[in-house]
């Protein structure tokens, strides 16, 4: 939708798109929350989940001690992680000021692409403060791949979402109850708009904004072995510098590493290129020879 | 139940004096007269009587942030055991609970930081991002060794009635090791000295005083109120380890766990007196020093709990 309305991919050139898109901002909340496995939503209770395995693998004496702990650790690092990096995305997009032509001129049409995103974000909130049924459903599916599976009782894991669902709407109320007050609070009391505080320096434009970049720029610093950083910016010199640019690429450790291995064996699938040469006739040919092939074999 | 009702309403209406301890021993150290104990509840009625100002910047998250912040500490505070006293709710697996209704907070509070479109604001959002995911690893790493200690996931299997003593018992010298972990956790959490500094001028050096620049009136005066109650939540954690007996008669247990209370908050006022805030390219190693603490506690825990 944002890319639709808007052209860009860079989320350096958006921001403040929640005004003009109040109900794909709000979905898109929605969702980072969900991402991020925050309570009353899904993701929390596959997170809830997934802690109880790994602290129940602790006290079981199967898994080595090591793996539990790896397994607890890094999801904890992940889920902080997903909050920096989500936290990121709509701050930097749907909140602040509009940092380019394209962000300021958006508008939210087009119910065709709301009402999946509504639907889905909706599910989001459902699943989140009443799991049971889709647990189960979950469990029936876990229960047709392995046999032995279907004698799991279903017990604990109803007492488990009995609870998520109990605590999330005592959490729900606890926040409804604080709204109610905060109404009180302010009313009759004067409500004056202005500008954000500039620590004192009035001429504030949308390009000092913080941006994605220099948002997770100390973390990428923090794990810059996991991510390393490419800069091009050529240094600010003398009295009347001249224009400078600045330009970051991260690389993706994963994607560097595994690019070794699959070279070579792309290089070697393209030495087989002309099996595939689209004659119909030998491709039935192909399966000829496999069958009889096979009837040896089996 | 009713009880635990009651205790949870007393931490709330006495986290802000507590607060005000810190001020306090900070002002002795100074060689100043320390502001009156009450301070805090003036400040929030104060701010309470106001009315707001709001940037023109900001959408309807600005005005859910200070709402969504107190309401998850408020929560949380309801599965704190106070005093060893067991505590509202409490079910199997609430210390993950508890933990994540903080990050929702946290994901609120820098949400309406950045929607405010200033750039202090965004770096202290960015920091309030960064140091919590070591916590929170750190925070995880105590919890594999409670879990190991007492084969349960919530609090109150931790903290109320003689369990912390059984800890102890356990294992006595790592718990020495998670009881600086936890003060570390405190610290960072709640934006204290050496982390952040909740009195400094500049907001370019700040964290959570950055990033409530822009609220106002009623919503600066929930916030507050959110931050002294979990600084609350955190030192009771930490009072219930230094103190875990349980004596006879509630009252003295209660009189003495505030005591363990008022100690915790003494503690990190002279913190705050005697070392500056250090450098933020510093912090994330201060901050893992609790990640490492709560490690070694593990690792020793290994050879001798089976």
């Amino acid at each position: 939708m944002v890319l639709h309305k808007t052209g860009t991919r860079s989320i350096d050139a958006l921001g403040g798109l929640l005004k003009k898109m109040k109900l794909t901002g709000t979905t898109f909340i929605i969702g980072s929350l969900a991402i991020c496995g925050l309570p009353p939503f899904n993701g929390f209770v596959s997170e809830f989940f997934v802690y109880l395995g790994g602290f129940n693998g602790i006290s079981m004496n199967g898994t080595p001690f090591v793996i539990s702990l790896i397994a607890i650790v890094s999801l904890a690092i992940i889920g902080g992680l997903a909050l920096a990096c989500f936290t990121k995305v709509v701050g930097v997009v749907f909140q602040g000021e509009p940092r380019s032509q394209a962000a300021e001129n958006v508008n939210e049409k087009g119910i065709t692409m709301l009402i999946p995103m509504g639907v889905l974000a909706v599910f989001c909130t459902v699943i989140g403060i009443f799991p049971e049924i889709f647990i189960r459903l979950a469990l029936k599916g876990v229960s047709t791949l392995i046999p032995g599976y279907s004698q799991i009782s279903l017990v604990s894991f109803v007492e488990t979402t009995g609870n998520i669902t109990r605590y999330s709407a005592i959490f729900i109320g606890v926040l409804i109850i604080i709204f109610i007050i905060r109404t009180l609070l302010y009313q009759g009391k004067e409500i004056t708009q202005s500008g954000t505080w500039g620590c004192g320096f009035t001429q504030p434009t949308a390009k000092m904004q913080y941006t994605g970049m220099s948002y997770s720029a100390s973390i990428l610093e923090f794990f810059k072995p996991f991510a390393p950083l490419r800069e091009n910016h050529p240094a600010i010199e003398g009295r009347l510098p001249e224009k400078t640019h600045y330009h970051s690429h991260i690389d993706d450790m994963a994607e560097l590493h595994l690019d070794k291995i699959t070279r070579p064996i792309i290089f070697l699938f393209d030495k087989l290129r002309w099996i595939q040469h689209g004659d119909i006739h030998l491709y039935i040919g192909y399966i000829l020879l496999a069958i009889i092939l096979l009837l040896f074999f089996v | 139940m009713i009880e635990s009702i009651i205790l949870w309403a007393l931490a709330i209406m006495t986290a802000p004096f507590f607060s005000a301890l810190i001020l306090n021993v900070k002002a002795f150290f100074g060689g100043k007269k320390g502001p009156p104990f009450l301070i805090n509840y003036y400040t929030l009625i104060k701010l309470f009587k106001k009315g707001s100002v709001y940037s023109r910047s900001t959408t309807f998250i600005f005005k859910l942030g200070p709402i969504v912040s107190l309401s998850t500490v408020l929560t949380a505070l309801m599965f704190l055991p106070i005093a060893g006293h067991t505590p509202i709710f409490s079910f199997n697996g609430d210390v993950i609970f508890v933990l994540y209704l903080l990050g929702l907070g946290r994901f609120f509070t820098i949400a309406a930081a950045m929607d405010t479109a200033s750039p202090f604001e965004g770096m202290g959002a960015a920091r309030e991002a960064f140091f919590p995911i070591i916590c929170e690893a750190s925070m995880f790493m105590i919890l594999i060794l409670f879990y190991r200690l007492t084969n349960e996931l919530q609090f109150s299997a931790y903290f109320s009635d003689n369990n912390p003593l059984e800890l102890w018992k356990t294992a006595g010298s790592p718990l020495i090791f998670i009881v600086m972990a936890f003060f570390i956790i405190l610290l960072t959490e709640n934006s204290r000295v050496p982390v952040d500094d909740p009195a400094t001028h500049l907001e370019l050096t700040m964290i959570h005083e950055v990033m409530v620049l822009d609220h106002s009136g009623p919503d600066l005066a929930l916030i507050e109120l959110g931050s002294f109650c979990k600084l609350f939540l955190y030192s009771a954690f930490i009072a219930r380890l230094i103190f875990p007996f349980n004596l006879e008669n509630i009252y003295l247990t209660g009189g003495v766990f505030v005591g363990a209370l008022i100690l915790v908050y003494i503690a990190t006022g002279i913190m705050e007196s005697v070392i500056a805030r250090y450098r933020m390219d510093k912090v994330p190693h201060f901050v893992l020093t609790s990640f490492a603490l709560a490690l070694f506690a593990i690792v020793i825990t290994l050879e001798f709990v089976k």
